[in-house]
């Protein structure tokens, strides 16, 4: 294959604009995009509710959802040693099965003692459950001592690993835990829309190689200014 | 992963091409052998799809080879054909493969510069020499053989009866032309450009290249987080006048207070569509007279408004109440618009009128609790254009930047992305 140097083709913003003023989007599709995303992550209350607006068929039995729901909540209220209770009753092979997964929950809970200000109960969680996983796996160990660096400062909320925190981390194991119990089930475990917006990113990149455009930023989705 | 998303797995075929393609693309697909762009010694048969030797066959200049009328496109995905061996004639001298649109028609494929090429009587693959080098089985009277060009890898390898060889070429690129060559007397080659099903399972190697793409592009990390995705949909559904579905999902996503803030801005707004999904339209009239005195004065807003009452009416089994509403309101309304898709409608409710119990009747269509959506809609998108805020939400803006990222690439011809398009993520 020959590498050419080829002149980057420009597409004014104005231009742009234009175009994407033309896409016809169907909302049906955009209501399934969400209703996919809401019965994935295991939002029963909030399905149920969006079929009812949108006359959409989730597509699965909605009670399903309920022990899922139970299990995301119980995540998302930092109450960890129920969750786990809850996935064991579903199917113990869920966390035997997948130990990262149960590394990620025993640290979530380390997290939240340490939110509570339980430093005692932290400290002897973290070197009689959690510091022998991090001698047999580095990466293990790595997110142990970022979790452990909390510790550090007074103030956690302000140190440095601050965001460990947020509610966003909860969601984050909560997810996790929601798709190896989908998994389980052999049902779709990724929502859509997020790989809807991998896929842009990979698309903008994709076109960036040949073209100059304006780019979405999707934190904000303003459309940058293409310079010549 | 899992094999039902394996199976769900939908790859754009057409032909010999795999990629969803610009339509001036797809007309000018390779389809059968040039009667110009092919070696005299060539007899062309059978539609233009088979070659027979007709040459002395006596020396290398005596081979003969026949390319097809348009190039493989180039922002294809994969490209596949093959050809069956209907008599290797007297020694059966005969090369697949792909060439430029300069390169000697007396030779066999990959002997010369810009060509590659399988020949059957050694089984060798040659590229842009005449010394090849071991590479499969090799090809007789009554063998399949395909040519599959992956434009995403840049790489070539060949099949034998349905079965896929390793990989004969790499770093494969430019304006290539399928081509087949013969060179001794009696040798016959039919050749497959899709029109008939292929020997080689194309489809189920494309959704392996695919699931191969999908799965680069989805391990990525995305720059936001999950809760910037939560509060994207929360903007949709407050966008879109879903107040119930707003509440509950952000009640059980932790991010009440934004809905709150929200919701308050245009309760209006969203009681008004909640009435029209309950079917009362009356009392949505009354809020909206109230709420958005200017939307009242668009006719055809009124006008589906009423439709819809008259509707909700038969539902009741109010057919006197539907009656007097299409007399009075409705009628005026269509004669003073003068607008015939009105009129149109007004008459297609009017059948409701016309049996015992609509609800099992042919019109039972219109009773169909989505049209009490569709006037939803269409008064939120009124009502969003009176409070002039933002027409599209987050996730329409998303969706309609990655349509346009996706028509350009196909403009530019990216291999990789004709094998995606935004109907992967919304179809069930």
């Amino acid at each position: 294959m020959q590498q050419q140097t080829v002149q980057k083709r420009v597409f004014s913003k104005e231009e742009w604009e234009k175009k994407l003023s033309q896409v016809q989007v169907d909302r049906r599709d955009l209501n399934l995009l969400v209703m996919n995303y809401l019965v994935v992550e295991g939002y029963k209350d909030a399905a149920e509710k969006f079929s009812e607006e949108t006359g959409l068929d989730p597509g699965v039995d909605l009670n399903s959802i309920a022990e899922r729901m139970a299990i995301r909540t119980a995540v998302q209220q930092g109450d960890i040693d129920k969750a786990i209770e809850l996935v064991n009753d579903v199917n113990p092979l869920i966390l035997d099965s997948n130990p990262c997964l149960f590394f990620h929950l025993q640290l979530q809970k380390l997290i939240e003692l340490i939110r509570q200000g339980n430093i005692e109960q932290a400290l002897k969680f973290a070197q009689e459950e959690l510091a022998p996983k991090g001698e047999e796996n580095p990466a293990f160990l790595e997110e142990l001592e970022r979790v452990m660096a909390l510790l550090a400062f007074e103030d956690h909320a302000s140190s440095p690993v601050g965001y460990l925190l947020h509610q966003s981390q909860r969601q984050k194991t909560a997810s996790e835990l929601n798709q190896a119990i989908l998994t389980s089930f052999a049902q779709e475990k990724d929502p859509r829309l997020p790989n809807l917006l991998k896929t842009l990113l990979w698309a903008q990149e994709q076109l960036k190689s040949k073209a100059i455009f304006p780019e979405m930023d999707l934190s904000t989705g303003i459309l940058s200014t293409p310079k010549e | 992963m899992e094999r039902h998303f394996y199976d769900d797995l939908q790859v754009p075929v057409h032909g010999c091409v795999v990629g969803n393609l610009p339509s001036e693309f797809l007309s000018k697909l390779p389809s059968a052998w040039c009667n110009k762009d092919k070696c005299e010694y060539l007899e062309l048969t059978k539609k233009n799809l088979c070659l027979k030797y007709q040459g002395p066959g006596k020396r290398n200049e005596d081979a003969a080879a026949a390319r097809t009328l348009f190039p493989v496109p180039s922002g294809c995905a994969i490209f596949y054909f093959e050809i069956k061996v209907v008599s290797a004639g007297r020694d059966g001298f005969i090369g697949i493969g792909l060439s430029a649109a300069n390169v000697s028609l007396n030779r066999l494929p990959g002997w010369e510069c810009n060509s590659l090429g399988y020949h059957g009587d050694d089984g060798n693959a040659f590229r842009d020499s005449g010394t090849g080098t071991p590479y499969g089985p090799t090809f007789t009277t009554g063998d399949v053989i395909g040519c599959c060009w992956n434009l995403m890898k840049g790489v070539v390898f060949f099949t034998k009866n349905g079965l896929a060889l390793p990989i004969a070429f790499r770093g494969v690129g430019g304006t290539l032309y399928p081509t087949v060559g013969l060179q001794t007397p009696g040798e016959i080659v039919e050749a497959n450009f899709g029109g008939q099903e292929f020997v080689f399972d194309l489809v189920m190697y494309a959704k392996q290249e695919k699931l191969d793409l999908l799965s680069r592009i989805y391990s990525r990390q995305l720059p936001i987080g999950e809760d910037k995705l939560v509060n994207d949909i929360l903007d949709y559904l407050v966008h879109q006048g879903y107040t119930s579905t707003a509440v509950s999902f952000s009640r059980d996503s932790n991010q009440g207070e934004w809905v709150n803030e929200q919701l308050q801005k245009s309760v209006s707004r969203h009681r008004i569509c909640s009435l029209i999904h309950h079917g009362n339209i009356d009392d949505a009239m009354k809020e909206m007279e109230q709420a958005y005195p200017s939307v009242c004065q668009n006719k055809k807003v009124v006008f589906q408004l009423l439709c819809q009452k008259f509707v909700e009416w038969i539902r009741k089994g109010r057919v006197d109440k539907a009656v007097e509403l299409g007399k009075t309101q409705l009628m005026e309304l269509v004669t003073s618009e003068d607008d015939a898709e009105s009129a149109n409608y007004l008459s297609e409710i009017s059948s409701l009128l016309a049996y015992e119990d609509p609800i099992n009747s042919p019109a039972s269509y219109l009773l169909d609790l989505s049209k009490r959506e569709v006037v939803a809609q269409m008064l939120n998108d009124a009502f969003l254009q009176a409070e002039s805020a933002p027409r599209l939400s987050q996730l329409e803006t998303w969706t309609r930047q990655l349509q346009v990222v996706f028509d350009k690439l196909a403009t530019i011809q990216d291999p990789e992305a004709s094998l995606l398009s935004l109907q992967d993520f919304l179809i069930r």
